[in-house]
């Protein structure tokens, strides 16, 4: 689980590490009974304050997303699917946001915008069989 | 002018001016030698000599060892001019110096020798320095062992790779050789004894030996600073100490190594680390002596006790100031001192552990080890400790005291060990002026402190030349001694905690340090001096003594009643006329017999005296004369 | 619930080299199981500061008080509850590494021997190597070691990065965070003192910038890294003259308008929305950003 610092962003620490474990979460990097790291190697790795990296765990752990286990470290709870799905959409919403201001930036119409979305899914989705396909027949 | 000629002589200047100092002080002493007292006189003229002596070479190992010190040989032998240059400039800045402080030197030495012998007030003796007798070819020959010193001293400076070091190598190794290449003269032309063949073997060694052993190192250090490396890591061992080590697997290495527990002890093994370069100088001193014992030894009829003696002098002050500034000042060189007082030990017992430590080294080394070395290498009849008298004795522990503490408190106040022991030797000196000059008040103002031991006399009945016995004479300098001890090492504690010391700070506790001085001192004569007014002769100057004088006289004008003693009390005092207050509370319960002694009768011609025997209370017994009796009547006493 | 009692409070901290006033009316508050940065540049007074926090200096006004206690008068019983790693570190360079650490924990009561192992492990010290022959870093490795080992409350660094290299600097933050850190978290405390900001930018939790002796500004590192937000906009035509209520600094070139704002951020857009830019964006600051706008403004402004 690669987690990033960014300082820039003007958020609090601790909020921007229990953002990017539920990022993981939501995204499978983290699955569930995979134990998530240690306080302290991750506060050594992301050379963060120990406490900023022990609320974030416990934020975490008040919001429900993991448990820890005496003994065994922490693990993500089980049945998350309603956050993780809203977690996913709110990734994706950041990223269309950023889509949408850059065709502003670069006077791209909305209409225009659109049609390019559409073609892009098409596309993706092409590349996406055939290589499925190759995979199938490689097997 | 040149600013590389100006940041050659930078450092050098505190031995400079203390050079200077020494070379002038015979003449400053002759000037005031009637104020003087013989032993201040002779202490001031030594410690004037062993200064100058010891600052020359100290000059010449400077000029070197300054870059070993605050570790910018770097930084020179960086910069775009050829080594040679270098070299030249910090010699002829040097030899320029020498020579200045040498004619200085001369210059004074003429002018108390041969100048001034026929003026009156002047007294030679005290010019002389422990009896040795200085003729012009032995003058002559220190001038060129002199010069073989320094024209040495690249060399040795930068074997020793610190000033220290390469003052003690600098110093030693042309003296054991000069030792060795007169005995050998000696033996080679085994002529008349005498000291006048002494000086001149003496002279034709000198001559010999100095130009070849200058010419023949000059060149060595030259070459030695052409190829110099600078190996050293960031931290070179100690910034002035030869760079031999205890071997970790020595017994000396174990003892010394710190233990996980116990923080004092620790804190102790430490402190004799510290002390290292003492060691080495104390080594270099037992082989010196060792060898010249050896000399003595093979031809007993040459008198080295003279030469010993010398060695001893000046090994002496050397040892005591170094053993009192070295802890403190190595530890500034190091930076260690500010991370040694964040730690959980408490600042007063890190002081005390230091003073402690340097007490100790300094006893063993200075003391110890040379009385060790002479009872085991000289004859008995030559060193006899009975014959030392008090007085000596007396004197030879003050100076060990001023010595140690002056050095030790400036270690406190100043950056590094060789500014404490300048610093301490210029102490040293200021404080024997203070002496004949609080004394000197002391005569002119008078007793101050009559008053107070009037009161004490008066109150508890105690005999008049109570303040005049020795216990006095003994524990009041000792008062005033250990108060000026408390002083010394309060000012040294305080400065020891605090990691700053600026000029205003040095100057003001020295201030403070001399004016206890001075007033100590004047307190001490001060009361040898009201003391000194309780007189016997007439009553003195004190009230009620004259008092007492002037009822005694009225009583007694009956006229001699023959030889019998007239036993009278107060009351038969008082008859006679009225007594104050202090008086009568004195001879309370006192029995006075008067008395005309025979034994003073020596015609009728001669005048006679009346003794007047106060038998106090407590038994004591004091005594007054008074008056002559002529024609029947009694006159003062004249 | 009380408050905890802060473990390093300064009031009106005075002092003066001479005549030069080096530290003049500092006050500052550390709470326990923070960790909070002492920022200035050279010659800002930090080290000062951190020298009459030690009873190395004796301050000339003000109080200072260490876990409650007056430095000054009880000074080894604070110094036995803290430990410190001076900016420049010396030792006694005849001792081993093994000897200076053993020197060192016969002052202490507690001392982790098993923390000191990992520790010479993971720096890959050789424990017989004299302390003389070691580099900048190494000494200040040792120094870290002396300074974790005992588990002291509170951990002083004075600029203890300064003239390492970076993987030195690293592995010194990751000792700091692992090793010292470890433990009751109330009993940890630490105050950095450096000008080399962004290495210890996640450890730091509280600020104080300090210039010419003076508190500048104290902060939180969240609340500043919101507060402080870097505006820049680029215009069809040239940049507008206007001034910006709540600016700290502002920078034109050409077509580019570059602010930095100081809490206003939201209205400064709104501003500059309504010149019509070609494109807006914002960003927060990092905390040497901080530090640099601060300072470069020039004047003193008491932020709280």
């Amino acid at each position: 689980m690669l987690l990033q610092i960014n300082y820039k962003s003007g958020k609090p620490v601790y909020l921007q590490v229990v953002d990017q474990i539920k990022a993981a979460a939501a995204s499978g990097a983290v699955q569930v009974g995979e134990p998530l790291p240690s306080i302290r190697p991750l506060a050594e790795e992301l050379r963060v304050n120990r406490n900023t990296v022990a609320k974030a765990y416990t934020e975490l752990e008040s919001q429900g997303v993991i448990e820890t286990v005496p003994g065994k470290g922490c693990f993500l709870k089980p049945n998350q699917s309603p956050l993780k799905k809203d977690i996913r959409r709110k990734l994706l919403i950041e990223e269309i946001d950023q889509a949408v201001v850059q065709a502003h930036h670069l006077q791209v119409p909305a209409e225009e915008f659109l049609e390019l979305v559409q073609e892009r899914l098409q596309a993706i989705g092409e590349l996406k069989r055939s290589s499925d396909q190759a995979a199938k027949e490689a097997l | 002018m040149n600013p590389r000629l100006v940041k050659e002589w930078s450092p050098l200047r505190l031995p400079t001016y203390v050079a200077v100092g020494a070379a002038l002080m015979p003449l400053l002493v002759k000037v005031s030698s009637s104020a003087l007292s013989h032993e201040v006189a002779w202490f001031l003229v030594s410690s004037a000599v062993f200064a100058f002596t010891l600052s020359i070479p100290l000059l010449a190992a400077t000029s070197f060892g300054i870059e070993f010190h605050h570790r910018t040989f770097g930084l020179l032998l960086a910069q775009p001019a050829e080594r040679f240059r270098l070299w030249k400039e910090k010699v002829w800045v040097l030899s320029g110096l020498v020579a200045a402080l040498t004619v200085l030197w001369l210059a004074q030495f003429g002018v108390l020798r041969w100048l001034a012998p026929g003026q009156p007030g002047v007294d030679l003796s005290v010019v002389e320095l422990s009896e040795l007798d200085l003729t012009a070819g032995g003058v002559l020959a220190a001038a060129l062992l002199l010069v073989a010193v320094v024209c040495s001293s690249c060399y040795w400076t930068l074997v020793a790779r610190s000033t220290l070091g390469g003052l003690v190598l600098s110093f030693a190794i042309p003296f054991l050789l000069l030792a060795i290449l007169v005995n050998v003269l000696e033996w080679a032309s085994p002529a008349v004894s005498g000291s006048e063949s002494m000086d001149s073997h003496l002279l034709v060694a000198c001559a010999l030996f100095a130009p070849i052993y200058s010419l023949v190192f000059l060149w060595l250090g030259w070459r030695k600073f052409e190829r110099l490396e600078l190996r050293d890591a960031l931290f070179p061992d100690n910034g002035t100490s030869p760079g031999w080590r205890f071997g970790a697997g020595s017994w000396v290495g174990r003892l010394l190594r710190c233990r996980p527990t116990g923080g004092g002890w620790n804190l102790v093994r430490k402190e004799f680390r510290l002390q290292k370069p003492l060691w080495m100088v104390a080594a270099a001193f037992t082989v010196g002596w060792l060898a010249l014992a050896g000399l003595h030894w093979l031809q007993p009829q040459r008198g080295y006790q003279t030469v010993l003696a010398v060695v001893v002098c000046f090994y002496f002050p050397l040892t005591v100031l170094l053993a009192a500034s070295i802890s403190l000042g190595e530890e500034k060189n190091l930076g260690v001192v500010d991370w040694q007082l964040t730690l959980p030990v408490s600042a007063l017992r890190q002081w005390a552990v230091k003073l402690g430590v340097g007490l100790v080294v300094a006893l063993v080394l200075a003391v110890v080890l040379p009385l060790v070395l002479a009872w085991a290498t000289l004859p008995q009849d030559t060193l006899d400790l009975e014959k030392v008298d008090s007085g000596a004795l007396v004197a030879f522990s003050v100076m060990f005291c001023v010595v140690f503490f002056l050095s030790f408190w400036a270690a406190a106040l100043l950056r590094n060990t060789i500014q404490a022991a300048l610093a301490a030797v210029v102490g040293a000196a200021a404080m024997a002026f203070c002496v004949p000059s609080a004394v000197w008040l002391a005569d002119q103002l008078g007793g101050l402190q009559t008053g107070m031991l009037t009161w004490f006399i008066v109150h508890f009945q105690l005999p008049l030349e109570v303040f005049k016995q020795d216990v006095f004479v003994r524990s009041i300098p000792c008062v005033a001694g250990t108060g000026l001890l408390v002083v010394v090492l309060a000012q040294s504690l305080t400065q020891f905690r605090r990691s700053q010391c600026g000029w205003a700070v040095i100057v003001r506790y020295s201030a403070v340090l001399l004016m206890t001085a001075f007033l100590g001192v004047f307190w001490c004569a001060d009361f040898f001096v009201s003391a000194a007014h309780m007189n016997l002769i007439n009553g003195g100057s004190v009230g009620f003594i004259q008092d007492i004088g002037a009822a005694v006289r009225a009583y007694a004008r009956g006229g001699p009643p023959g030889n019998t003693p007239r036993q009278v009390t107060l009351r038969d005092l008082e008859t006679k006329r009225a007594l104050s207050p202090e008086a009568r509370t004195w001879l309370k319960g006192a029995v006075i017999s008067m008395d005309w002694p025979s034994t003073f009768e020596r015609s009728d011609r001669q005048p006679k005296v009346l003794c007047a025997t106060v038998e106090l209370p407590s038994g004591k017994k004091t005594w007054f004369w008074y008056g002559t009796l002529q024609n029947g009547t009694l006159s003062s006493f004249q | 619930m009380n408050e905890p009692a802060p473990v390093i409070e300064i009031n009106g901290l005075g002092y003066a080299y001479g005549s030069a006033d080096a530290v003049h009316d500092l006050s500052l508050s550390v709470q326990p199981g923070r960790c909070y940065g002492l920022f200035g540049r050279n010659g800002a007074g930090k080290t000062t500061t951190m020298k009459c926090l030690l009873n190395l200096l004796r301050p000339r006004g003000g109080r200072v008080r260490m876990f409650g206690l007056d430095p000054a008068k009880a000074e080894v019983e604070v110094k036995r509850r803290l430990a410190y790693v001076p900016d420049y570190v010396a030792f006694y360079p005849w001792m081993t590494v093994r000897e200076t650490l053993d020197y060192l924990a016969s002052f202490r009561t507690h001392w982790n021997r098993e923390t000191e192992r990992d520790l010479l492990d993971r720096f890959r010290l050789d424990a017989g190597q004299r302390a003389g022959a070691l580099s900048k870093g190494q000494r200040t490795q040792v120094a870290l070691i002396a300074a974790i080992s005992p588990e002291p409350e509170l951990l002083l660094l004075d600029e203890p990065t300064s003239g390492l290299d970076p993987i030195v600097r690293r592995e010194f933050i990751e000792t700091v965070i692992g090793a010292y850190q470890e433990g009751n978290p109330g009993k940890r405390t630490i105050l950095v003192s450096t000008h080399l900001i962004s290495e210890f930018e996640g450890l730091i939790d509280e600020f104080t910038i300090m210039d010419g002796g003076r508190n500048v500004m104290t902060l939180g590192a969240d609340a500043a890294r919101e507060r402080f937000q870097k505006i820049r906009a680029r215009f069809a035509g040239a940049a507008p003259e206007a001034g910006f209520a709540g600016a700290l600094q502002v920078r034109r070139t050409g077509r580019e308008l570059e602010l930095i704002a100081n809490g206003a951020g939201a209205q400064i857009m709104e501003q500059l929305r309504g010149l019509g830019p070609e494109s807006l964006t914002s960003e927060a600051l990092t905390l040497e950003e901080v530090f640099v706008a601060t300072l470069r403004t020039g004047s003193e402004r008491r932020l709280a």
